[in-house]
């Protein structure tokens, strides 16, 4: 039995499109009483997902706003430090009579 | 895939042949009317063509615009089953049922285009597509749509199996041509009792590396038009096909 698989996402030409009513606007405009409903269906299911589910599943191209690269630490690495010791620390003196 | 057959009572509602375009930027929509000029015998209904678009925005105070933009024309023929766009975004050329082929649509699609382009003078095309839209009428009573459709919603067999809706979108890479096919499929409301109609809207469009002259470009629309009937072919059985009374080889 065929299997459904989401297409690979390093592949150029066709990447993954997700529900999207700009990707429907696309579409080439129906003049005839048929098209006309797969529209305004299209237009219901995309109000529901976007009402219900869009905090969930964020859009592509927000997803894609963020530019942070993830870079692994390096566990071992030495550093150079110069240090000047300035002999034993007091406490500051408290003036009780103040308070 | 099925080969290509032909039928007698083909359940085409609506064919489309359309192409996106890029315009000198002080063209305006108005001009677009010449493209009519010669055309009012064949098309005498004309509409103007206007694109809404409005924005809200919330806070402590709120606020919204909206507008309208001049986008262009349509223009439909005497019984309003062959129709066309003329827009300041591209072209989009109509049949509405009954279909009499593709041949007919495509060359009426060509010979509109070829003036929208002389008037409009396209910098670049952005996109091709064709999209067939098709009403199935599936007689009732019948106990599981994959006695007619092929691509459908699987529904777990722990749920109960009866249907009184869906929409199915479905977009699928046609890698080897670059293209995608946008596969819409839904229940209407059928015109008689006797029926369920179920809407099978094939639209596969390419918006990537497209040919760069007119004699690729129309190519390039039998390329699309034989994948569209693929798809066509791949999504029904052949209890849909003898509704749809093929045609002997």
């Amino acid at each position: 039995m065929p299997a459904i698989a989401l297409l690979q996402p390093n592949h150029s030409s066709a990447p993954i499109l997700y529900v999207d009513a700009g990707r429907w606007a696309d579409a080439p405009s129906a003049q005839g009483v048929e098209g006309k409903k797969v529209s305004a269906k299209a237009q219901e299911v995309y109000r529901h997902w976007s009402e219900r589910a869009e905090v969930l599943l964020m859009r592509r191209e927000a997803a894609d706003e963020f530019s942070y690269e993830h870079v692994p630490p390096n566990r071992v690495f030495h550093v150079k430090t110069r240090y000047v010791y300035a002999g034993k620390g007091l406490p500051m003196s408290v003036d009780l009579d103040e308070e | 895939m099925s080969p290509q057959r032909h039928y007698r009572k083909a359940p085409i509602t609506e064919a489309i042949i359309d192409l996106r375009v890029e315009l000198p930027p002080d063209f305006s929509a108005a001009e677009l009317m010449k493209t009519h000029a010669a055309e009012e015998v064949s098309y005498p209904t004309v509409q103007q063509h206007y694109a809404a678009f409005g924005q809200m925005q919330g806070g402590p105070q709120v606020s919204a615009t909206a507008g309208s933009q001049h986008m262009g024309y349509v223009f439909q023929s005497e019984d309003a089953k062959q129709i066309y766009q003329a827009r300041l975004d591209g072209f989009t050329m109509s049949r509405l049922a009954p279909y009499e082929n593709w041949n007919a649509l495509r060359d009426e699609a060509r010979r509109l285009w070829d003036i929208y382009r002389s008037i409009a003078k396209p910098s670049r095309v952005v996109r091709l597509a064709v999209r067939y839209i098709n009403r199935i009428d599936i007689p009732l009573p019948f106990a599981d749509f994959k006695e007619y459709l092929r691509t459908v919603p699987e529904v777990s067999p722990d749920l109960p199996q009866e249907l009184s809706g869906y929409f199915l979108q479905l977009s699928i890479p046609m890698q080897d041509i670059k293209s995608l096919a946008l596969i819409n499929e839904t229940i209407i409301e059928s015109a008689s009792p006797d029926v369920v109609s179920v809407v099978l809207d094939i639209d596969v469009f390419r918006h990537t590396e497209l040919p760069a002259d007119e004699e690729g470009v129309w190519t390039f629309f039998e390329e699309l038009r034989d994948r569209k009937n693929k798809v066509f072919e791949g999504c029904i059985t052949d209890k849909a096909r003898e509704l749809f009374e093929p045609c002997q080889p």
